[in-house]
């Protein structure tokens, strides 16, 4: 058997060569050793997920070769997600409710943005697209989260997030999470002027921003 | 009211890579075999159709057209750029809504790249066909000695998204399988309205694309030029 590192390591480089059996026959052996599922993901799984955003931040590889990893990744959470015990729920970064605003059907965004929280260890709750403030509402009081995500890629429709922030405000629940924007047409300014935390067009730079906001909160 | 549906759909794996910021030298093994693959499967489930009408112009204002049919159209940019049309094509285009249920399942799967390559796909075949419908309203144009205006959309450079109405209330879209929500979006997603006007000036479009007027810019990964 394999030591424990070494296992880790070696998932966390098949995400990087987008090796989908590497994934899957490593999953399989961290569950039998009875490696718990949560330290896999965070410290196998995770792990090739950030090695490849800093090759991609220094131009060593390019979009196709960051989705190749990404369903790579994915094929491993399939098997390791499963296997998580509700006891190692606490140990994520935060939780982030994603979705696309009203009136708004772009998803791609969103949809890259997700893989890259998750690979930061953020759990990630997907409404979809054309999400309702109601639905919003119901999801922050179903999975009590950190950030809410706001995916407004048109500039009609990033001017609803004042709307969500006035209804989150009714009722209640403002200032219990950070309302973070994202897509091509935001402006960090323009979202602190509509009452959100903050806004990035760029899913690398949302994290570090969501990190500094989570340490300032938490001191 | 006039569909075109008999129109093939050509994308490469050129247009492909392109999109996602790469060049097929960039890009080696698997991950350029995964795009290839995924752009032969999404081939076979494109349906593309345009539905188009061609409206007469009542009047410019400086905010916008009113139409012979009664419809404003309220946007700036059009009274800009269309202030010499005295005709407008209208039109509707979609890719059908197999490649988006193919995408889903690969995403519901566990899958989301390939969701989200075959997205792109779906994205550059609806841009495709677009063009195609400009490409026949530029040889209509031409035949009667004018020229065509770049096209435009609700929800493109500050023309509001609520005259996603006046469109479907002017063709009849579910002729072609499109429908509108009440906050204004079609389904299938792969689908797409604009409005070219023919214009008198010689030259027309001059060289310009809707990109020398989009506010986005630099901010735009997809910006068709590059220089200032
Ligand atoms: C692809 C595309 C489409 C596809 C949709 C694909 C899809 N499933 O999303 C199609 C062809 C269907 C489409 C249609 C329309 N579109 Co469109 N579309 C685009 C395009 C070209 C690219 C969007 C994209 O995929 N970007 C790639 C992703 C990866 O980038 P991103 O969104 O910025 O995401 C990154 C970050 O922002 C961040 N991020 C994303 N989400 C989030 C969320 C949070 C919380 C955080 C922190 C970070 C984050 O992470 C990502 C990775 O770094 C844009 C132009 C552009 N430059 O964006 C226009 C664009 C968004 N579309 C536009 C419009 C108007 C429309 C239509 C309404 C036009 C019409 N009248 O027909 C229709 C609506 C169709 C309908 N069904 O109703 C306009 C909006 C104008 C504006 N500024 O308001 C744009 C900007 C084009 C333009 N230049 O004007 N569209």
């Amino acid at each position: 058997m394999e030591s424990k590192e070494k296992l880790l390591d070696q998932l966390a480089q098949a995400v990087v060569d987008m090796d989908t059996e590497a994934v899957e026959a490593k999953s399989k052996e961290v569950i039998e050793a009875g490696i718990p599922a949560f330290e896999a993901i965070a410290t196998g799984l995770s792990v090739g997920m950030k090695r490849v955003g800093e090759m991609w931040s220094r131009m060593e590889i390019f979009m196709p070769e960051v989705m190749g990893s990404v369903d790579t990744y994915y094929a491993g959470m399939k098997l390791l997600k499963p296997q998580i015990k509700v006891s190692e729920h606490a140990t994520y970064e935060a939780t982030v409710i994603m979705g696309t605003i009203w009136g708004d059907i772009h998803s791609v965004g969103k949809d890259v943005a997700i893989p890259v929280f998750e690979g930061e260890n953020f759990r990630v709750i997907d409404l979809g697209l054309d999400v309702s403030v109601e639905k919003y509402v119901a999801a922050v009081n179903e999975y009590h989260p950190e950030f809410v995500g706001l995916g407004t890629y048109m500039s009609e429709t990033f001017l609803h997030v004042e709307a969500l922030v006035e209804e989150f405000k009714a009722k209640g629940i403002r200032d219990k999470v950070f309302i973070i924007c994202g897509g091509p047409a935001v402006d960090s300014e323009y979202a602190k002027k509509m009452g959100a935390d903050d806004a990035w067009n760029d899913a690398w730079e949302a994290v570090a921003g969501m990190k500094q906001l989570l340490k300032q909160k938490r001191g | 009211m006039p569909v075109m549906r008999d129109i093939k759909i050509q994308i490469s794996i050129d247009d492909l890579l392109r999109v996602h910021g790469a060049t097929e030298g960039q890009v080696k093994g698997k991950a350029l075999d995964n795009y290839r693959r995924l752009l032969d499967e999404a081939e076979p489930l494109l349906r593309p159709a345009y539905i188009y009408r061609d409206v007469s112009i009542a009047e410019t204002r400086e905010d916008g057209l009113v139409l012979e049919t009664g419809h404003v159209l309220q946007a700036t940019i059009l009274a800009k750029l269309l202030r010499t049309a005295k005709r407008v094509y209208l039109m509707c285009c979609t890719i059908g809504p197999l490649l988006e249920q193919r995408a889903r399942e690969y995403k519901n799967d566990g899958f989301p790249a390939k969701a989200y390559i075959l997205d792109s796909i779906g994205s550059l075949a609806t841009d495709f066909l677009a063009q195609k419908g400009c490409k026949f309203v530029d040889d209509v144009a031409a035949a009667v000695q004018l020229s065509t205006s770049i096209p435009l959309s609700p929800g493109y450079m500050g023309w509001p998204l609520k005259d996603q109405q006046a469109f479907f209330q002017l063709l009849d879209c579910a002729e072609i399988g499109v429908a509108l929500s009440d906050t204004f979006i079609m389904s299938p997603l792969k689908s797409t309205t604009q409005a070219i006007g023919l214009v008198a000036e010689p030259g027309g479009k001059a060289h310009k694309t809707n990109c020398d007027y989009c506010a986005l810019k630099a901010r735009c990964k997809f910006r068709k030029v590059q220089s200032s």
